[in-house]
């Protein structure tokens, strides 16, 4: 079908050709088009990992059947078109769940392999490689090909944050982690800056399960906000069953106008800010809110219009984090962009190649798409290169090879082994191309 | 899983209605023979139905197109794997892109063989099964196509107003007895079939449609149109002088 895709952040579109093979016969014949090729999953990748110009995007949806599961260990082997909240229903009721989630359930699981995902505690949980035991995948030059942390490493290292240009995964293998109980306390600290915060929550990042903050970056309130740590509790009151509005990128920019502004924007954040202490230091929620909190919020990113929204999402060192925060004031200030998220989290590993992992703080910045939100955002890259910082590739489609190579010491290497597996690039995609990889 | 739990055999089973079918039988516990083309879908289709439901199910791979399948065979294999089967889905279908109404021989035959010919040798067979029995369900499943045919998938729209006049004549023929015939004229729905072309209205999910059936399992309700506005849209068409119908572009 030829249409028009567009990224997730609403600032890149392409005419593109989908197709939704239904069965493995179909899927197969796709494979060995000798068209350029990309999976997709549900699109919300915020930069256009799983389309481009010229490029058939496969979409894997109807691979979304779970194969083995053991109840005894917890392994898992899905197809990669599942999403997270179909695996959420099949697993919670069995008492297991899968620890590394990102926030929307519509995601698949492929879309959480291909950028290495991070959840609610990466300090504690890792990125989704810690919970990818193998992956089978297809390449039309290799054929079936199976890699884990034990067999075909580097193939596995490639695919695990290879923005699915290594092939299309058939089947993953995952390690979910026992449920052992029904509700979560959330406890909702107050803080007076980011610095406040990111002491606190590297204070308590292997004590609790779920760990975010969030931050008003506009006026005079700078900084100020609440870090929310949960920590897993029994609850009579539960509710597990998770039900949600599906997103995806078309229905995302559905509104044409934009209605954040900067009066807007402070207005909402302030009013956030007081609803969240009006809603006192403690609450219990349920699985669903806890794994899930973007969940029936899913009207905000609809408020950056049709335009769209930049995200600028960066891993400090922690050697690096005092002087860095002290100098994003003066950098945000500057720019006078509303800024409709900031929140902080805390991470730790090393990731290599080009993974968003490693210790440090990691801090994501949300502002609508426009000339000032794109200087600021350069700004901020010199910043980052600055502080020894690196950036999450995934959710921002500015980014260019030449500051990338800058900032990822094995930026090379990724291009190189990607080269080598895929020589006659049969995977391509718009991020392919703006990475020059 | 009771062993009093109902038995149902699908086939067109790895995707689309088929598939979406064998989900909502197996979540109110019956027993499922799964069969389509490809042992690796039906393999991931069982898979996922027993894990998810504990559902009891059968892989049956088998060649539609083939004009050497046998129904009574294919039936004979059936009751093998699970004793009693209580209903038949032939669900199955195939669309060619050059379906124009002169395609070549093999193309011809390989539609007709799968919509039309293999569909009747199957329902036939069952429908010997369940008179024997005394009770049983024969569904099948045609298309609005076959009401309003046009310049496209014209085989296929034949081959469906075959199988529904079959279904017709056969829902006859056990009247008044405890077995039943339905046949279902689905209109757009969201499947390989539909996906990527201009539609004059929405289509319908697998699930939509699968959920229809399982609610009307036990009724004689004969032919049924799904959703139910397209009995009035083909009606009109039908209606319609040709010097207009021949002029429409659906």
């Amino acid at each position: 079908m030829k249409t028009r895709l567009t990224s997730f952040d609403g600032t890149e579109s392409f005419n593109a050709e989908c197709v939704r093979p239904d069965r493995y016969s179909r899927l197969f014949a796709e494979l060995s088009s000798p068209r350029l090729l990309i999976p997709r999953g549900a699109g919300l990748t915020y930069c256009a990992a799983s389309a481009g110009e010229g490029v058939v995007s496969i979409d894997a949806r109807s691979f979304n059947r779970i194969l083995e599961f053991d109840p005894a260990t917890g392994y898992v082997t899905v197809e990669a078109g599942i999403t997270l909240g179909d695996l959420y229903r099949f697993t919670v009721p069995r008492g297991w769940i899968l620890p590394v989630m990102p926030g929307s359930p519509s995601i698949t699981v492929g879309g959480c392999i291909a950028p290495n995902i991070h959840g609610k505690n990466q300090f504690k949980d890792g990125n989704f490689r810690a919970v990818t035991d193998e992956l089978r995948l297809f390449h039309p030059d290799h054929g079936e090909l199976i890699c884990s942390p034990r067999e075909s490493v580097d193939l596995f290292k490639l695919t695990v944050g290879g923005y699915g240009l290594t092939g299309f995964i058939l089947s993953a293998r995952l390690k979910l982690q026992r449920l052992e109980h029904s509700a979560f306390r959330l406890r909702r600290l107050k803080v007076a800056s980011l610095s406040e915060a990111a002491e606190m929550m590297k204070e308590l990042a292997d004590k609790v399960q779920v760990l975010y903050s969030w931050h008003n970056l506009n006026g005079s309130q700078f900084g100020r906000g609440f870090v929310y740590a949960g920590d897993p509790i029994d609850s009579r009151t539960n509710h597990q069953e998770l039900r949600y509005q599906e997103l995806d990128a078309e229905t995302r920019g559905n509104w044409k106008f934009p209605l954040f502004s900067r009066l807007v924007t402070r207005s909402s954040m302030a009013a956030y800010a007081l609803n969240q202490r009006w809603a006192g230091e403690e609450v219990t929620v349920s699985l669903p809110q806890a794994f899930f909190p973007p969940v029936g919020k899913e009207f905000y990113f609809k408020l950056f219009g049709r335009a769209g929204l930049r995200e600028y999402q960066v891993l400090i060192p922690h050697d690096q984090w005092p002087t860095a925060v002290d100098q994003l004031k003066q950098i945000i200030v500057s720019h006078s962009v509303p800024i409709t998220l900031a929140s902080l989290k805390i991470f730790r590993g090393r990731g290599g190649l080009i993974d968003f992992e490693g210790d440090g703080v990691c801090l994501t910045l949300d502002a609508p798409e426009g000339q000032m939100t794109r200087e600021l955002f350069a700004h901020l890259d010199r910043w980052t290169e600055d502080v020894g910082a690196i950036v999450n590739i995934s959710k921002d489609s500015r980014l260019q090879s030449s500051f990338l190579e800058r900032i990822f010491p094995e930026f090379d290497s990724f291009r190189q082994q990607l080269a080598t597996f895929d020589p006659k690039r049969r995977f391509d995609s718009a991020l392919r191309m703006r990475l020059d990889v | 899983m009771s062993n009093d739990a109902k038995t149902a055999v699908i086939v067109g089973a790895s995707s689309g209605v088929g598939r979406a079918l064998a989900g909502a039988l197996a979540a109110q516990g019956w027993k499922l023979v799964l069969s389509a083309r490809d042992p690796r879908d039906l393999e991931a289709v069982a898979a996922d139905l027993t894990l998810r439901w504990n559902a009891e199910c059968f892989s049956l791979p088998v060649d539609l197109s083939n004009c050497e399948y046998s129904g009574a065979a294919f039936c004979e294999e059936c009751v093998n794997a699970f004793g009693v089967i209580d209903a038949l889905f032939y669900v199955a279908g195939a669309i060619d892109d050059h379906d124009d109404g002169s395609t070549d021989d093999e193309t011809t035959r390989q539609l007709a063989e799968v919509n039309y010919v293999s569909a009747i040798k199957t329902l036939g067979a069952f429908a010997k099964r369940f008179e024997q029995r005394g009770r049983g369900t024969l569904v099948g499943f045609s298309s609005i196509a076959a009401a309003a045919p046009r310049r496209q998938n014209v085989v296929y729209a034949s081959a469906k107003a075959g199988l529904e006049t079959y279904l017709r004549g056969l829902r006859h023929r056990f009247a008044d007895t405890p077995v039943l015939v339905q046949g279902y004229a689905l209109g757009y729905v969201d499947t390989a079939m539909a996906y990527g072309k201009k539609l004059l209205l929405p289509a319908v999910s697998a699930d939509a449609v699968a959920d229809e059936v399982v609610r009307n399992l036990d009724r004689d309700i004969g032919i049924r149109y799904y959703p139910a506005y397209w009995r009035l849209i083909t009606l009109t068409l039908r209606l319609l002088p040709w010097f207009i119908y021949k002029r429409l572009r659906f």
